[in-house]
């Protein structure tokens, strides 16, 4: 995967964020009209005539500074969607579903993971040891006296 | 605080100005990246306008008149393996802001924004 089709999948998936929960007409319409123009400017031969390094900043940039506009037009879109609600209430709305998400997403990764005592690097709970430092479950990594070597 | 009715952000007319010049290079239909590419080249800042600013000031300019679009058959685009585009075109209300635009704007436009020639 080149550097370009990353930064591209990366705005599609900002574009796939700030657009979720709104009306689906209008929602759809944004991230097809995005799709396209993420398409264009990747397939630009102008700039590929740079590097494609170029093409991928110059992507990351566009996806950066227009994130407030993206904020603000969700956000009239919210409360154009909800007619007749006052904004404080919608602005309300989505700081709870925000904080909610963000809740549970930060609940899951840290069920799902554990923290190394050896390395401080986080590793997934199935495993016995930290693929990192090799250090077993609940040890910080140090050897025990008598013992032979990690397996 | 919001915008009186009926003025054009800096952004906006930049856009009308954009779609103008393509219709006199013969592209009376365009697309938004087409739209920030006329953008950069012709204020002098080299950098493609932000998604989220082109995409939200499109529009705004649509719901004020000045802008008609309309999304391309998905057959064509489909045709040549890309997504399908959306087309904007300049409404005789959008060169009429325009004008009015520049004529507010002439003095500070002469020595800060000296890109677009106004016709």
């Amino acid at each position: 995967m080149t550097a370009t089709e990353r930064t591209v999948a990366l705005a599609a998936r900002w574009v796939a964020c700030y657009t979720r929960r709104l009306p689906t007409r209008v929602a759809q319409a944004r991230r097809d009209e995005l799709a396209s123009d993420l398409w264009e400017h990747s397939h630009d031969t102008s700039e590929r005539t740079v590097s494609q390094l170029w093409v991928a900043l110059s992507i990351a940039r566009r996806v950066v500074c227009g994130v407030p506009a993206d904020l603000s037009w969700r956000f009239a879109q919210l409360v154009s969607a909800q007619g007749g609600v006052a904004e404080h209430r919608v602005l309300r709305q989505e700081a709870v579903m925000t904080m909610s998400e963000a809740t549970r997403v930060w609940v899951r990764q840290h069920l799902r993971t554990r923290k190394c005592k050896g390395c401080s690097e986080r590793y997934a709970r199935k495993y016995t040891y930290c693929p990192v430092c090799k250090a077993a479950k609940g040890t910080d990594g140090t050897r025990p006296a008598g013992f032979g070597g990690w397996a | 605080m919001r915008r009186k009715q009926g003025v054009l952000l800096p952004v906006e007319a930049d856009i009308l100005a954009a779609g103008l010049q393509l219709r006199r290079s013969g592209q009376a239909r365009f697309h938004g990246f087409q739209l920030a590419k006329e953008i950069a080249d012709h204020t002098g800042a080299g950098k493609l306008t932000a998604h989220g600013t082109l995409y939200k000031a499109l529009g705004r300019l649509q719901d004020a008149g000045l802008l008609a679009s309309r999304w391309e058959d998905p057959h064509a685009a489909a045709a040549q393996g890309r997504p399908r585009r959306r087309l904007y075109e300049i409404t005789g209300a959008g060169e009429r802001a325009l004008s009015a635009w520049r004529l507010q704007q002439a003095p500070q436009q002469a020595s800060a924004r000296p890109g677009w020639e106004p016709t």
